[in-house]
This record gives structure tokens, sequence and C-alpha cells, in this order.
């Protein structure tokens, strides 16, 4: 009897012990888990300009990706808590994601509210385009747009403006790390240059091809690889095409040769079909973000260079089919 | 990824909300039912819309109230309009409330071209999104919901007039502003029908009010939970129990229908 007892409490003690080590091991792995800087971000390509110059010190989330439209995001249970646990994060702005401000609202975690030490200014520096000036007592048109064309993360010189700004809030917060920020932002500037300098030859044959895009999304993409916007399928950003506005704007792109339509995945490819059989310019569907699932769209880099080798790909097929004809 | 222990207290405000517009969504849904016009529902929230828009066109960037108070005194007006028609015969009443609801979408639409908006965006400004909802936003709906319970308790009228009718739309435009503002179109419609329907589907019309409380808390309470574990938006998950709901209801019916066709055959 005695001896059942001891083998008893000695597998009890056995097994405490097992339960405070694992116990131990969890607090562990969280505390180690815990010293990675948590980053948020509100589309694919600034989470994967924070990882680039974050490196292994943060653990970015990306809530939405190129498969989306940014301005309207439907919020999920999981986005608060990414939110509630953030120490930073990275709001394209410009009223364009309402959805991710309503979040960090919801959040009430105060290190991440505007102005706050984790929140990025994310567009400083960056030259906004389409400013509209308001006159008292005009009424505003295209509210999407109030502050300006807010999709101006394209271009590499923008990429790179992101970069440094969310280098300059990371070094802020953890001044213990800022030369292995700036050292990463140097390497990822390079590579962005190294990528560019590629694409920009390859695309020199096509500057200044002629497209006209549905949402005012690739306006600054256009401006940097010398695209000539001539108009966009919405009338007024964020309004749907109407049929009297789609039928001037086909009058002026078969005036001046119109080449392609861009739009992204979630636009109305019916009316994009249409439009294209009116003016014969080709349907180009490209990304205004990354999309971490698909390889050849993972990251911000491999992003523009999908977008110039797909319009390249387009011209080239428009030329043969005029060869044909 | 994260624990439901932490993400509880964060949706527990969206939860209250919830319930409460199950309270008292449900109970307008049945009295709407009574009256026949179905079609009220979307009249009045249109209207609400309407006039939520016509702030925008006056001032610039209205704020929350005021949009609010626009949406109210429109949906009263036409409540008042829908009420005045509520004596006629039941094919009458859903044309004209109809009728309101083609003139309040056209009024809207003119209105938005004026703005040189796209209404789609003024919906989504103006529509709220349950998740969001804070314990304030719960407490001053939910004083808004009691006092027009109670009111709706202490002048139950015997008949139906134009006062009581005038009475029920403006409550209703009332509770409809309010609860879009908060939890978006889809939802506060879908709590008001579907509900309804599915109860008069299974059960006798005598337990209607019992039944679709419960098949509403049901759909809210497996929608919630849905919604957390498998991390899917909130609303149109709760709203696709809700209508899930419905279509088994609408089967068990056909099947009651299809034997009572071959008894009635057979005998
Ligand atoms: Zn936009």
């Amino acid at each position: 009897m005695g001896k059942q007892k001891k083998i008893i409490s000695l597998a009890k003690i056995v097994l405490l012990n097992q339960v405070l080590l694992f116990l131990l091991s969890i607090t562990e792995k969280s505390s180690a888990e815990a010293k990675k800087i948590k980053v948020v971000s509100p589309i694919c390509t600034f989470a994967d300009i924070a990882k680039n110059i974050g490196g292994d010190r943060v653990d970015v989330i990306n809530l939405s990706d190129g498969l989306n439209d940014p301005h309207f995001v439907e919020p999920r249970p999981s986005m608060i808590i990414h939110m509630r646990n953030a120490e930073v994060v990275i709001p394209i702005g410009l009223r364009l994601d309402l959805w991710f401000f309503s979040l960090i609202e919801k959040s009430a975690n105060p290190k991440i509210f505007e102005g706050s030490s984790g929140f990025i200014r994310t567009y400083e520096g960056v030259r906004i385009l389409e400013v509209p000036e308001y006159k008292f007592g005009q009424p505003r048109i295209g509210d999407i747009h109030p502050e300006g064309n807010p999709h101006y993360w394209l271009p590499p010189d923008n990429a790179k403006a992101i970069a440094m700004n969310i280098a300059k809030k990371l070094s802020e917060l953890y001044p213990e790390d800022k030369e292995f920020f700036i050292k990463n932002t140097e390497i990822f500037t390079k590579k962005i240059d190294e990528a560019v300098e590629d694409l920009k030859r390859e695309f020199s044959r096509f500057e200044g091809v002629k497209a006209v895009q549905y949402h005012k999304t690739f306006t600054y993409f256009a401006d940097f690889f010398k695209i000539k916007i001539v108009g966009e399928m919405e009338p007024y950003p964020g309004i749907p095409p109407t049929p009297s506005h789609i039928s001037q704007l086909a009058e002026k792109m078969k005036k001046e040769g119109v080449e392609l339509i861009i739009y992204e995945p979630f636009r109305n490819k019916k009316d994009v079909e249409k439009l294209s059989k009116i003016t014969s310019a080709i349907p180009t569907q490209i990304y205004a973000d990354c999309v971490p699932q698909i390889n050849e769209l993972k990251d911000y880099i491999s992003l523009i260079r999908y977008n110039i080798r797909k319009i390249i790909l387009n011209i080239e097929e428009r030329e043969n089919n005029k060869k044909e004809k | 990824m994260y624990e439901i222990k932490d993400i509880f207290p964060l949706i527990l405000p969206a939860f209250f909300i919830s319930l409460s517009l199950v309270l008292i969504h449900v109970y307008f849904g049945t009295k709407i039912f009574e009256r026949g016009v179905i079609f009220a529902d979307i009249a009045i929230a249109q209207s609400a819309f309407l006039g939520s828009s016509i702030a925008f066109l006056i001032f610039h960037d209205p704020s929350k109230e005021l949009t609010y108070l626009f949406g109210v005194l429109s949906s009263i007006f036409f409540g008042i309009l829908i009420s005045s028609q509520m004596e006629r015969e039941v094919v009458f009443k859903e044309g004209f409330v109809g009728v309101i609801y083609a003139l309040t979408s056209s009024l809207s639409v003119i209105v938005l071209s004026k703005l040189g908006r796209e209404s789609e965006h003024i919906r989504y400004m103006l529509a709220g999104n349950i998740l969001f909802v804070s314990w304030e936003d719960v407490i001053r709906a939910d004083l808004i919901y009691f006092v027009i319970g109670i009111l709706h308790i202490i002048f139950k009228p015997k008949r139906r007039s134009f006062v009581s009718e005038f009475f029920f739309f403006s409550t209703f435009g009332l509770v409809v502003s309010s609860s879009v503002s908060l939890a978006g179109v889809l939802l506060v419609f879908s709590y008001l029908i579907v509900p309804v329907l599915t109860s008069k589907l299974l059960f006798s019309s005598r337990y209607t009010l019992l039944t679709s409380y419960l098949i509403a808390l049901i759909s809210t309470l497996i929608g919630f939970v849905l919604s957390v574990a498998k991390d899917l938006p909130t609303s149109p998950t709760i709203i696709s129990v809700c209508i899930l709901f419905f279509f088994v209801a609408l089967f068990i019916d056909s099947i009651k229908n299809l034997k009572k066709k071959n008894q009635e055959l057979n005998s």
C-alpha cells in the first residue's frame, strides 16, 4: 500500500514538474516573440517594405493585398486583435483606408493612435498629385480622393521615401537598432534601384505609350515609367463608368491612339472588355499591391516587375495583331 | 494566430448591440408583416438615406449628429405619408409603399448627382459596421430603443388609425436611422424581415413574435461564434446564418405541402 502511495506521489511530482516546464517554455517562447516589433499594415506593399527595413526585428502583418480594393476592406475580428497588439502602424492616409483608421480607433491601443509614437506618417516627403482646391460654396466632386490621389506607393521613388519614413520611426522607437535599420534601408534602396534599372531598360522602347485606367490607381506609376494616361473609365474617382462618359472616352481614345486599358483584378471586367471592343485598346490587368500567396507578385519589386512586363507583353501582342491584319 | 479569449472583450459591444437590434427590429418586423407592407422597411431606410444625403448637400462636411437628424426628419416625413394610406387594401398599400421607395431612391440619386458622389460611397460612410460599435454607442442606442419600446407598450392602440400609424412609422424611422448608422443596412433589413418569414413558415401565428425572437437570437449566437472562430466578417456571417434558417424552414414547409397534396390526392 505504502509503496503504491509513494509511486503515485512521485508520479504527481514528475507530472507537476512537466507542467511547470511546459508553462515555462510557453512564457519563454512568448517573451522571445514579444521582443519582435509588431507592425500592422493595411496593404502588402507597406508590409513588404517594413520587412525589408526591420528584418528579423519586426513581425509584420498586412490586412489586405492586391486582390482587394484598398478603399473598401471588410473588417474581420482578427484585425482588431492585430491592432490591439500592434506597436507600429503604417496607414496609407489621405482618406483612402478609412477602415484601417476605424480599426485603430476600435483597438483602443494608444500606442498607435494618430500622432502617437507608433503611428507612421507614411507619405511624408511624397509629392501628392491631384490635390483638389476647394472653393467655398462649391460642391466637392469625387469625394473618394478628397485630399489628392492617395495611390502613391507604386513608383520606386515613393517606395524609397516610404522606406525612409519607416526606418526613421523604427529608429526613433528602438534607437539601439538604428544602424541595423539604416543599413537595411540602404540595401533595400539598392535592390530597388537595380530592379528599376533593368525594368527601365526593358521598357525604354515603349515609353510614351498611351493608356486609359479604370480608377486613378496607376497615375503615379505611369508618371514614373512614362506611360501617358489619357483618361479614366470612372467619370470621377469612385463613381462607376456611365454610358455617356465611356462614349466620350472612347472617342478620345481613338483619336489619340490609346493602346492599353489598365485595371486591377477587382474591377468590372465586362466594362473594360466593352470599351476594348470599341477602341481596340488591349485590356491589361495589372496590380496595385503585392499578393503574398502569388509567387510572381509576392513583394514590392516583383509587383512592379510583373506590371511592366505585362504591359510590354500586351503592347507587343497588339503590334503582332496589327501586322497580321 | 489569436485566442478567442483575447477577442471576446473586444467584440462584446458588438454582441450586445446585436442583441438590442434583435429585440427592437424583430418586434417592428412582425408589426410591419401584420400590415402587409414588407417594403416599408426598405422605403423608410431609403428615406432616412435620402435625408442624410440632403445633409451632405446643404453642409459640406456634416457631423454624425446632423446627418442622423436629417435622416430621422426625412424618415418621419415619409413615414407620415405611408401611414396616411394604411387604411386602404393591402394591394394598394404595398403599391403605395413601393412608390415611396421609388421616389426616395430617385430623389437620392438626384441629390447625389448634385454632390458628384457615388451612392455606394456615401452608403459606406453612413452605414456603420457592427465590429466598430463602442459601449457608448450601445448605451445611446439602447436608450433610444428602450424609450421607444416603453412608448409602444403604453400607447398600444386598440385599432389602427392615422394617429396610431403615424406614431408607428415615425418611431420606426427613428429606430432604423439609428441602427443603420451602427450596423449597416444589410443586417438591419435581415433582422426586420428574415426571422419573421422563417417563423411564419414553421409556427402558428400566435407565437410569431416569440419564435421570431428565438430564431433571430440563435442565428446571432451562431453567427458570432462562427465569425470569431473562422475569422469571418461579422454582419455577413450573422445574415447568412439567418437566411440559412429561412431556407431550411422553406424546405420543411415544402415537404409538408407535398405530403398534404399527396394525402388529398389519395383520399
Ligand atoms: Zn482611389
